[in-house]
C-alpha cells in the first residue's frame, strides 16, 4: 500500500539521505528502524507527502503521491514527531478542516476531540496550547475517517500513559482492519506484539528484516 | 472545489485572527501620527504620492504592502509546509488559500491606505479609482511573493512587476498586472517544505553567520530607519539656508543618530531572534574573541551608514567614525543584558547612546572623549558576554514575536 520506487532525497549539496530506495509495504504494521540521522523521519515525511523526492516516485494505495495528490492523500493519516501547525488556527478549526478535506461529517471532529480529551480546548489557538496538546490534536485528526495508510513518527514520545494506551489500541485496531501502518521510532517494545515486519535504513537504503527484533533489541539502532 | 473552499475558510480564520491582533497597534500608530503631524500633512503627502502616478506612486504603496505581508508571514505561513501538506488538497489551492490568509491579515493596513487615498482624492480632485482597484490584487500578489514557494527565484520578479502594475494608477497597466500575476502564480509551484542548503559555511565567523541568518531580510529594516534620517537631513539642508558650521552640526547629528538607531534596532533584533546557543559558549574561546567577532560583524554593517555622511559634508565624517567602535561595543553589551530595562535592548541603546550622539552633533570634540571610553565599553561588553543569562533568550524571543500570551509573567 506504500510503495517507494527509486526514491532519492538530499537536504543540500551533501550526500543524499536516501539513495535510490525501493520499498513495498503492504497491510500491517511496519516498523522503521535505524540509528539517529539514517533518514527515518525523512522517509516518513516523503511517504506522508510533506517532502517531494528529488528522484523516484511514491505510491499510496497504487496512486502516485505527487500526480494524483488529492486521491492519494485522502487515504492517509500522518502523525509527525513535531506538531508544526498554523499558530493562529484553533484546534477546532484544524479538526474541522480535516473533516471537510476527508469528506467526513463535522461530528467526526467533535468525537475525535472528545476521545482525545481536547473538547475544552477546541476554541484555543495552537500557540495557546502545550506541545503535548498539539500532538493530541494531531492524533485526533488521525481518528477522523478510516485511513488506509497510517504514518506515525515517534508516536509515544512525550505522551502520558493514558494517551499511550489509546494510541496503541488505535494502531492495533487499524492494523486488524487491514490498514498499512508505517511507524518510525526508537521505542519499539510496545509495538512488537502486533508488528508484522521491520525495515532497517542504512546508508540511504532500506533492508527488510526476515525476523522482527527481539524484545531486548528494541533500541532501534541494532536492526 | 469543496476542498478549496474548506482551505479558504480555514486560512481566512487564521488570517482574520492575525488582522484582529494587528488592528489596534496599526490604528493606534496611525491616530498618534495623525494627531502629531496633522490632517494637512497626510492630505498633502498622499496627494503628492497619488499625483505622481506610475512608478513613483507604485513604489511607496508596494513598500507598505510588502512590509505588512512580510510581518504577517510568520504568523500565517508557519505550519503550511509541514503536517498540513499530507491533507488531501491540491498544491495550487494551498498556495491560494495561504495568499488569501495573508491578504486578510494585511487588511487593517489596506483599509488605512484606502482611507488615505480617498481623503487625498476628495480634497485634491485626483483619480483614486485605479489605485483602489489595484490594492487588493497587489496584496494578493505580494502575498504569493513572500510565501515559501519552491520556485521563488523565477516567480518573484513576475509577481513584483505585477504589484507595480497594479499600483501604478493606470487601468491598462492593471490589466497587465493581472497577466503578470497569473504567470507568477503559475510559476511559483508548490509550497516548499525544505529550504535546501546549497552552500555550507563554516569557520571562525560561524556565530556571525548565524547572526546574519537569524536576521535575514529583516536586516533591511534598521537600514530603512537610518536612511530615513538622512532623507530628513537632505530635506532640512535643501530647504534652509545654513552657515557651514550649522550645516556641519546638522550632518554630524544626523549621522550619529542614524548610527545609534541602526545599532539599537539591529541589536534588539539580534537579541530576540538569535538563539543564545549555550553549547557554543563551552568551546575553547574567550568572551573577548566572541565579542570582537560580533563587533567586526556589526561594524561591517554600520560603516556604510557612517560613510554616507560623505555625500553631504566630507569633513564631518571623521568624528562619527571615531565614535563608531564605542557605539558598537556598547550595543553588544546592551544586547547581552536581555532582561534589564523596561524598553529592551532598543531602549537601552537609544537611551544611553542618544545623549552622546546629541553632544557629538553640538561639538566634534566629543568624539575623542568617546574614543577614550572605548576600552571601558569593550570591557563592559566582555563582562556582559561572560554573565549572559542564557535562559532569558526564549522569553525575549516570544515577546519579540508578539506571543505575550504564552510567556506572560516570565
Amino acid at each position: 500500500m506504500i510503495r517507494c520506487e527509486g526514491v532519492s532525497f538530499s537536504y543540500g549539496a551533501d550526500a543524499p539521505v536516501l539513495n535510490d530506495l525501493d520499498l513495498d509495504m503492504g497491510p500491517g504494521l511496519t516498523l522503521l528502524l535505524g540509528p539517529n540521522g539514517c533518514g527515518k523521519t525523512t522517509l516518513i515525511r516523503l511517504a506522508a507527502g510533506v517532502e517531494m523526492p528529488d528522484e523516484g516516485r511514491i505510491f499510496i494505495g497504487g496512486l502516485d503521491l505527487w500526480k494524483e495528490e488529492i486521491a492519494a492523500r485522502s487515504r492517509l493519516a500522518y502523525y509527525p514527531e513535531y506538531p508544526d501547525l498554523t499558530p493562529y488556527a484553533t484546534i477546532g478549526e484544524i479538526l474541522d478542516l480535516v473533516c471537510r478535506l476527508r469528506r467526513e461529517p463535522r461530528e467526526a471532529g467533535v468525537d475525535a476531540l472528545r476521545e482525545t480529551g481536547l473538547s475544552h480546548l477546541k476554541d484555543r489557538t495552537v500557540r495557546e496550547v502545550s506541545n503535548g496538546q498539539r500532538r493530541r490534536a494531531l492524533f485526533a485528526a488521525c481518528l477522523i475517517g478510516r485511513p488506509e495508510v497510517v504514518i506515525f513518527d515517534e508516536p509515544l514520545e512525550g505522551m502520558d500513559q493514558g494517551m499511550r494506551r489509546r494510541i496503541l489500541s488505535w494502531l492495533k485496531e487499524r492494523r486488524d482492519d487491514g490498514s498499512a501502518i508505517l511507524l518510525a521510532g526508537h521505542e519499539i517494545r510496545p509495538f512488537l506484539p502486533f508488528a508484522d515486519r521491520a525495515v532497517v535504513l542504512k546508508e540511504g537504503r532500506a533492508q527488510c528484516l526476515a525476523n522482527l527484533p527481539r524484545e531486548e533489541d528494541d533500541e532501534g539502532g541494532r536492526g | 472545489m469543496f476542498r478549496t473552499i474548506a482551505l479558504l475558510r480555514y486560512h481566512a480564520s487564521a488570517g482574520g485572527r492575525v488582522a484582529q491582533r494587528a488592528l489596534l497597534p496599526v490604528l493606534g500608530t496611525f491616530l498618534f501620527l495623525y494627531a502629531v503631524l496633522g490632517p494637512v500633512f497626510f492630505q498633502d503627502a498622499t496627494a503628492a504620492w497619488i499625483g505622481e502616478g506610475y512608478l513613483a506612486s507604485a513604489l511607496p504603496a508596494l513598500g507598505v504592502i510588502l512590509a505588512t505581508v512580510l510581518a504577517a508571514r510568520r504568523r500565517v505561513a508557519d505550519g503550511l509546509t509541514g503536517w498540513m501538506r499530507h491533507l488531501p488538497a491540491g498544491e495550487a489551492a494551498r498556495r491560494h488559500a495561504a495568499a488569501v490568509s495573508l491578504t486578510i491579515a494585511a487588511l487593517p493596513v489596506l483599509v488605512l491606505l484606502t482611507f488615505l487615498t480617498l481623503t487625498a482624492a476628495y480634497n485634491n480632485a485626483l483619480p483614486a479609482a485605479p489605485l483602489l482597484a489595484g490594492l487588493i490584487p497587489a496584496a494578493m500578489a505580494a502575498s504569493v511573493f513572500v510565501l515559501p514557494v519552491s520556485r521563488r527565484w523565477s516567480s518573484r520578479p513576475l509577481l513584483a512587476v505585477a504589484c507595480l502594475c497594479y499600483l501604478s494608477m493606470d487601468w491598462r497597466l492593471l490589466g497587465a498586472g493581472l497577466a503578470f500575476h497569473a504567470l507568477g502564480d503559475l510559476r511559483a509551484g508548490p509550497l516548499a517544505a525544505t529550504v535546501r542548503r546549497a552552500v555550507c559555511l563554516r569557520g571562525r565567523m560561524l556565530d556571525c553567520l548565524i547572526l546574519w541568518r537569524a536576521q535575514r531580510l529583516r536586516i533591511l529594516f534598521p537600514y530603512l530607519l537610518s536612511f530615513s534620517l538622512y532623507l530628513w537631513l537632505y530635506l532640512f539642508l535643501a530647504n534652509n539656508p545654513f552657515q557651514p558650521l550649522a550645516a556641519d552640526m546638522a550632518v554630524r547629528l544626523c549621522a550619529a543618530m542614524s548610527l545609534v538607531v541602526f545599532c539599537a534596532v539591529f541589536s534588539h533584533m539580534a537579541a530576540s531572534r538569535r538563539p543564545v546557543w549555550p553549547w557554543f559558549r563551552s568551546l575553547p574561546q574567550s568572551a573577548r574573541q566572541r565579542v570582537s567577532r560580533e563587533a567586526l560583524c556589526l561594524l561591517a554593517h554600520v560603516s556604510p551608514l557612517a560613510l554616507f555622511a560623505l555625500v553631504f559634508r566630507a569633513q564631518t565624517v571623521w568624528p562619527v567614525l571615531i565614535c563608531l567602535p564605542g557605539l558598537v561595543l556598547f550595543s553588544l553589551g546592551a544586547e547581552r543584558g536581555i532582561r534589564s530595562g523596561r524598553f529592551g535592548v532598543f531602549g537601552r541603546v537609544l537611551g544611553h547612546a542618544g545623549p552622546p550622539a546629541l553632544l557629538l552633533g553640538l561639538t566634534a570634540w566629543a568624539a575623542p572623549v568617546i574614543l577614550l571610553a572605548t576600552p571601558w565599553l569593550r570591557a563592559r561588553a566582555e563582562e556582559a558576554e561572560r554573565s549572559l543569562d542564557v535562559s532569558a533568550w526564549r522569553s525575549a524571543r516570544h515577546f519579540a514575536e508578539g506571543d505575550s500570551h504564552t510567556w506572560r509573567g516570565v
